[in-house]
């Protein structure tokens, strides 16, 4: 007969399972004095062993340490597909100010702002499915923010250089202004071509490849939407 | 050594000690709360209530839940596939991830490949140790009501060389639940509701094979009144229930069922009944291991 007891750790229970000490500290009448060599045993296989994993962790810690993703190691990762992303903004166009956006190898955030509740719900609603908790909201006055910030898992796609690809953006009719600066591909552009130029970026394939950060342009026009866009 | 053990009704409570001359009753009590497992404070409500005196010699807790508490299923294995593989393949492909993250599951091998799988709620699990740490208690053991009957069975009734038995509790609402080992080795359970002329399986969990053999004899005890008994060895028979009139006839007109009468070991009252502690049968889970 199995030893039922669902105070042990879940999974498998098998009968060769070493059995969990559950012997109380108060239960005086357990303690037996014959067993208490080989307690002392135990206590030195114990801190050897203790000692031993210790070690390892310190190795496996400074390991990643090194390749710098320590946070990698403790807290959860997402797949960001930034597709995905875009289109559950597209679905809100009219109604939202990306205010923010940052998609890099390591973490994805974005803070999005809108006058528009149904908006509002339907962003968070939507992107709660992949990122769950990481999603949060908040509504001060009549203004609607939402703010999701995550690591992310690292999906390294295949990319061209940023200065071909700003030639290939040349070659085609998309109304923003760009220039190379050391390595980085920086375009000004309005809501409109900011859009269009994702979806170019995804036909191509290169959406999830580069790092993408995207900025509101403040203090230019309060009717005037600009945006800074930073591919690199 | 304080155990409590929950039926549909009350919380039996059974205090005891371990002496030179075997275990020691030091009270007993049945509660009765409207408070459930999934309440933060039911085991600081039961030991609040019940008062037990020997804190300071043990404050070891065991409890034995009605079986309603917990979910139980139970798979075929395939023997050349390693049962660590199988259960991740079976957690990824079969179970839902609602599952996964709800209940805390346990896989217990048994006889003829099958694996018996026993869920419990993550929070209500978390609660019961939590609440017994509030009160002092460090929750040792967390047992299911008719296997802990059978611990009782083995401990106290000391049923240890028969072939093979079944144990029947019975519960209201013409329920009954029906447990059946071969010696020390667990096979079959299942959950019926009789009506007059009717047997109707809610449940059933392990070696599938006993299946017909057990229903065919709960048949000819509760429908036919001629008890027809090619499989067991001996019945052993509980419940929790206050009305006694139903158990007492199947006792009476069945040879081999046997009433789990632990009323000896309760109490030195010499005026004793024997159904009058069929409530405790369930705390036995607390003797596992014990020289009772």
């Amino acid at each position: 007969m199995f030893d039922l007891n669902l105070i042990k750790k879940p999974g498998i229970q098998t009968k060769n399972a070493p059995k969990e000490n559950l012997i109380q500290n108060n239960d005086k009448e357990n303690i037996i004095k014959e067993h208490v060599s080989v307690n002392k045993r135990q206590y030195k296989t114990f801190w050897s062993g203790l000692v031993l994993v210790s070690f390892i962790l310190f190795f496996v810690y400074l390991f990643f340490l090194a390749g710098n993703s320590r946070q990698l190691l403790f807290e959860k990762t997402y797949i960001v597909n930034m597709n995905s992303i875009f289109k559950i903004l597209n679905e809100e166009y009219s109604s939202i100010i990306i205010e923010r956006l940052d998609y890099n190898k390591i973490e994805f955030k974005i803070k999005i702002k809108t006058l528009n509740k149904k908006s509002f719900y339907n962003i968070i609603n939507k992107m709660s499915i992949p990122f769950d908790v990481n999603v949060k909201g908040a509504h001060l006055n009549n203004l609607y923010i939402i703010n999701v910030e995550l690591l992310k898992k690292n999906t390294d796609t295949s990319k061209i250089k940023v200065d071909e690809l700003s030639k290939e953006l040349s070659d085609l009719s998309l109304d923003i202004k760009k220039e190379i600066y050391k390595d980085k591909l920086i375009i000004v552009t309005d809501k409109s071509n900011l859009f269009a130029l994702v979806n170019l970026l995804n036909k191509l394939n290169l959406l999830n490849s580069y790092n993408i950060n995207i900025e509101l342009i403040k203090n230019i026009s309060s009717n005037l939407e600009l945006y800074q866009v930073i591919i690199d | 050594m304080l155990s409590i053990s929950q039926s549909s009704n009350y919380y039996y409570c059974l205090e005891w000690l371990p002496t030179e001359s075997g275990i020691k009753i030091i009270e007993f009590k049945k509660i009765k709360t409207n408070l459930n497992i999934g309440d933060d404070n039911l085991i600081e409500y039961i030991i609040d209530n019940f008062n037990p005196t020997t804190k300071t010699e043990s404050n070891s807790l065991s409890i034995s839940l009605d079986i309603k508490n917990v979910q139980i299923s139970c798979i075929k294995i395939e023997p050349k596939i390693e049962l660590n593989e199988y259960v991740v393949w079976y957690e990824k492909n079969i179970l839902d991830a609602f599952v996964l993250k709800k209940f805390d599951i346990y896989y217990y091998p048994i006889s003829n490949n099958n694996l018996l799988i026993v869920y419990i709620n993550k929070i209500e699990r978390n609660r019961l140790i939590q609440s017994s740490q509030n009160s002092g208690y460090n929750l040792i053991d967390l047992n299911i009501s008719i296997f802990s009957a059978n611990i009782a069975l083995k401990q106290i009734i000391k049923v240890n060389n028969l072939k093979n038995y079944m144990i029947w509790k019975i519960e209201k609402n013409n329920l009954h639940y029906l447990s059946y080992y071969q010696g020390e080795e667990f096979l079959f359970m299942m959950t019926i509701k009789h009506s007059k002329e009717k047997i109707e399986i809610l449940h059933s969990a392990g070696d599938p094979q006993y299946q017909n053999n057990m229903i065919a004899y709960v048949k000819s005890v509760l429908i036919n009144l001629k008890e027809e008994n090619n499989l067991f060895e001996k019945v052993f028979m509980y419940q929790n229930m206050i009305e006694t009139k139903k158990i007492k006839s199947l006792i009476d007109n069945n040879k081999s069922i046997e009433l789990i009468d632990i009323s000896n070991f309760i109490t030195n009252n010499k005026e004793k009944n024997s159904y009058k502690f069929l409530g405790y049968v369930e705390n036995g889970s607390s003797l596992k291991g014990i020289d009772v």
